[in-house]
């Protein structure tokens, strides 16, 4: 493919601003390709912690105030954490993707406390919601105020995020999805004074657990959590989630001949992206031994293409840990046999989508950004059709060069275990 | 005292001062407040869709009649094995005619307001409205039309996917007996194709005691379970005479109140009717305690009108923690309920006009269950009296409450029992 610039054009509001060319390289875009990929990546599974009551205060400081009832205004939960691994392979056989999903060692746990809020409700770390009621059959915005992820004694993070519940019926069963984007705040261990984003993605449980996928990606730039030794592989411990698949993806572009685009403008101060880009299975794994917790990326073979049209205010002030631009998606992803075959596409978006800008010591006026989001996914085809679940992102990216990292899961609800093969089962 | 904060989040109805204070001598005692409130007719009926009525040819939403029988829940005490009730379907006592509507999230309901088109769709939960709901009991001359909002909850029962339905109605005419009774009522079953299948309870003032005896009824005529997938629950709710009987309010970290922290105590209940010529309620019966609840409320819109009115209730919402014990007070199981949707009428009771009165209804799903309650699906629901001075004013209540829950197995399913004595 040809490298085409990208012309500037006036904003839709018709100020005078020009759009600025994202593609244009103020450091190559190799070598910002390379500095976006120096993240620690942490796929893990939380499974709810049976110890933890479900009778827990929303309000420890004050149990005797009963807004504080758990499952009322907001949810206190606690789950283990297990290494999680999620590897996707399209074969083009009687099931077209099959999804090898092992659910590994015991690794830490992770305490959170979420408070529904309005639909209005925005990001305001150490400010409480104005209460709204749990309501387990409509989709809500949740603040998670609190979240402590907890590897041994010595290496924690705590976050501040926002999500959103997304009610689904499966076969006439009730299930509630659960989503949320978070940023690291404050950390100790290899944590201390590092930046990063974590999403999750799972179910809300009949004991007011979260069950479900929760990546955690931080910036390593020194390499000191990123090993570059080959880690143990995983110890199956338990199937991780029956009836849920997980599918890890690597986005990046192809390479740098690959360009962003405009779309038309949907309007409200904002401007589209239409992003291309191609999906690659990947392995996504981590140990956390005396040395202390280590991560590792194995990217794998070519899936498809996935094309993302990003909405966003193009003026809003870059994000910051207090004040993150919001954003919103739309994207499609095709999978393809080897032999090039689609196979099935999935249709989602974030609906839920926050960036914070980037600096990059290695490359001083580098603009980049990470961010994260969730969504709903809306549909899909081929052995894709009646899809239901959602998808999380947790990526960053570069802007001139627009070169992007991107690790994304699509969790499909997948009663009859459709897509899945369990390691070690 | 002054308030804190706006009164609409904390049920106060529009009378709301501490307590009848001003002229103490003449104001009416707590007791004798109670008592009045507790003039009301409280039963239970059970509605199964009548086959055999015709298609009228109203094909848009729920235009169904529906039998009404005789049903009786007793709770029996808790014990370590668990809690149990028995379920007791006894003989038609009247029908129950339904013009009811799935409407839009938006629309605002109202007894002279039709809805625009909207499906049942019961994959989601849904808003409807009993535009119009009738009960005619015996041979027609008593009886009561209504009108009230609620909305459906796609749940699993058993292994049937259903159209959980629950609503609060209000009395909107009474004719024969109930000619001029002010009176609310909770439903909690299934919207099917053909109607409305499942319990209704009401609560209906009666200060004259016309609806109600303090004589036997006729031995109940039983019949089958008319839903074995399910086990319902009942109970009343009232003060203690201790220091539990305070509510306090509710204060964010802003200094602001945000609700109203009440706790009441759970009370084995009878209620019955029949309609041996005309409609007779049996004076409902407390017994024993069975469980603390311990809940928070507020108003569900804020800085609404505090007045609640027939054509405008209050509308208000909240969080409940049920702890179930046996006779030794060791737990034995807890529900935590979320009303969503709660609807008060403030009303005047005869022989204390000035006390803040009201009458509300309310329901919504189990949203978590512990020990002997683990893992349980299902709603609750009630219909109340209640008199609310702010604290540290008295309060006075008594719920009519009941929890439905899928049981296919019958675990929470016990011996059928004349009484709670």
């Amino acid at each position: 493919m040809k490298k085409q610039a990208v012309s500037p054009q006036p904003l839709p509001d018709s100020s005078t601003v020009p759009l600025p060319d994202l593609n244009h390289e103020i450091y190559p875009y190799d070598l910002v390709q390379n500095i976006l990929d120096q993240t620690a990546n942490f796929s893990m599974f939380a499974v709810p912690d049976s110890s933890h009551s479900v009778d827990a205060s929303l309000t420890p400081e004050n149990p005797d105030d009963w807004y504080g009832l758990n499952g009322g205004y907001g949810l206190d939960w606690q789950s283990d954490l297990f290494r999680f691994e999620s590897v996707v392979s399209v074969d083009g056989g009687e099931n077209g993707v099959v999804v090898d999903q092992a659910l590994g060692e015991l690794t830490g746990n992770i305490h959170s406390r979420w408070f529904f809020s309005a639909a209005d409700h925005k990001w305001s770390p150490g400010k409480s919601p104005s209460p709204r009621i749990f309501d387990p059959w409509r989709s809500q915005q949740f603040v998670m105020q609190e979240c402590a992820i907890t590897f041994g004694d010595e290496h924690t993070c705590q976050c501040y995020g926002m999500g959103r519940t997304f009610p689904i019926n499966v076969g006439g069963r009730h299930v509630l999805l659960a989503g949320a984007v978070a940023n690291i705040t404050n950390g100790t261990g290899i944590f201390a004074g590092r930046e990063g984003t974590l999403v999750c993605t799972g179910t809300i449980t009949a004991d007011l657990g979260f069950r479900g996928n929760i990546n955690l990606r931080v910036r390593d730039a020194e390499r000191t959590i990123v090993s570059e030794d080959k880690l143990s592989p995983i110890k199956k411990s338990s199937e991780p989630d029956p009836g849920h698949t997980f599918i890890a993806l690597r986005l990046a572009k192809k390479d740098s001949s690959v360009q962003t685009t405009y779309g038309p403008p949907p309007g409200n101060d904002q401007v589209s992206l239409i992003t291309p880009s191609e999906m690659r299975s990947v392995r996504y794994s981590y140990t956390t031994g005396k040395s202390g917790p280590h991560t590792q990326m194995e990217i794998g073979k070519f899936l498809g293409p996935m094309e993302a049209t990003v909405f966003f205010n193009l003026l809003a002030p870059p994000g910051t840990a207090e004040a993150p631009a919001s954003f919103t998606t739309q994207e499609l992803y095709t999978f393809k046999t080897p032999k090039g075959e689609v196979v099935g596409t999935i249709s989602c978006g974030v609906v839920l989508g926050y960036s914070f800008a980037l600096k990059f010591p290695s490359a001083p006026g580098q603009p980049g950004m990470r961010f994260a989001g969730i969504g709903p996914i809306q549909g899909g085809t081929g052995i894709f059709a009646g899809a239901q679940g959602m998808l999380t992102v947790d990526s960053l990216i570069g802007i001139s060069p627009h070169a992007l990292s991107l690790m994304h899961v699509l969790h499909l609800v997948d009663p009859a275990g459709r897509f899945t093969r369990v390691v070690g089962g | 005292m002054k308030q804190k904060s706006d009164p609409t989040l904390n049920f106060v109805p529009t009378a709301g001062a501490t307590g009848p204070s001003q002229n103490a001598s003449a104001a009416p005692s707590a007791e004798t407040i109670q008592y009045l409130m507790d003039q009301a007719a409280g039963f239970s009926l059970y509605a199964n869709p009548d086959l055999s009525r015709k298609d009228d040819g109203e094909k848009r939403g729920f235009v169904a009649s529906a039998t009404l029988s005789r049903f009786n829940i007793i709770l029996e005490a808790p014990t370590s094995e668990g809690v149990r009730a028995s379920n007791a379907y006894g003989e038609m006592v009247g029908k129950l005619e339904i013009r009811w509507f799935i409407i839009p999230n938006d629309f605002v309901a109202k007894p002279d307001r039709e809805p625009p088109p909207c499906e049942l769709d019961p994959t989601i939960s849904q808003r409807f409205v009993m535009q119009e709901a009738t009960f005619i009991f015996g041979d027609g001359h008593d009886g009561f039309r209504s009108f009230g909002t609620g909305r459906t909850f796609p749940m699993m029962v058993g292994n049937e996917a259903r159209a959980v339905a629950s609503a609060v109605g209000n009395v909107t005419e009474g004719f024969g007996k109930f000619k001029g009774h002010e009176g609310n009522f909770t439903i909690c079953g299934d919207l099917q194709a053909n109607g409305f299948k499942g319990h209704i309870l009401v609560r209906i003032a009666d200060p004259e005691s016309e609806l109600r005896t303090q004589a036997d009824l006729p031995p109940m005529q039983r019949q089958a379970a008319l839903d074995p997938q399910s086990t319902y629950l009942l109970w009343a709710g009232q003060k203690d005479k201790g220091l539990e009987r305070a509510n306090r309010f509710s204060v964010g970290a802003d200094g602001q109140v945000r609700g109203m922290n009440v706790p009441i105590r759970i009370k084995r209940l009878q209620l019955d009717c029949a309609v041996p010529g005309h409609f007779e309620s049996k004076d409902f019966a407390v017994g024993q305690a069975v469980a603390r609840e311990i809940g928070f409320g507020k108003g569900s819109v804020d800085g609404a009108n505090p007045v609640g009115t027939a054509l405008n209730p209050f509308l208000f919402e909240g969080v409940a923690h049920y702890t179930f014990h046996d006779a030794s007070g060791k737990a034995v199981g807890t529900i935590t309920t979320n009303f969503l949707e709660g609807r008060r009428f403030d009303t005047k009771l005869p022989g204390a006009q000035d006390a803040p009165a009201v009458r509300f209804g309310f329901f919504g799903p189990i949203i978590a269950g512990s020990g002997c309650f683990q893992g349980i699906e299902g709603m609750i629901y009630g219909s109340t009296g209640a008199v609310f001075y702010p604290p540290p004013g008295f309060h006075l209540i008594t719920h009519f409450c009941a929890a439905r829950i899928s049981d296919p197995e019958g675990k929470f399913r016990g011996a059928l029992q004349a009484g709670i004595d």
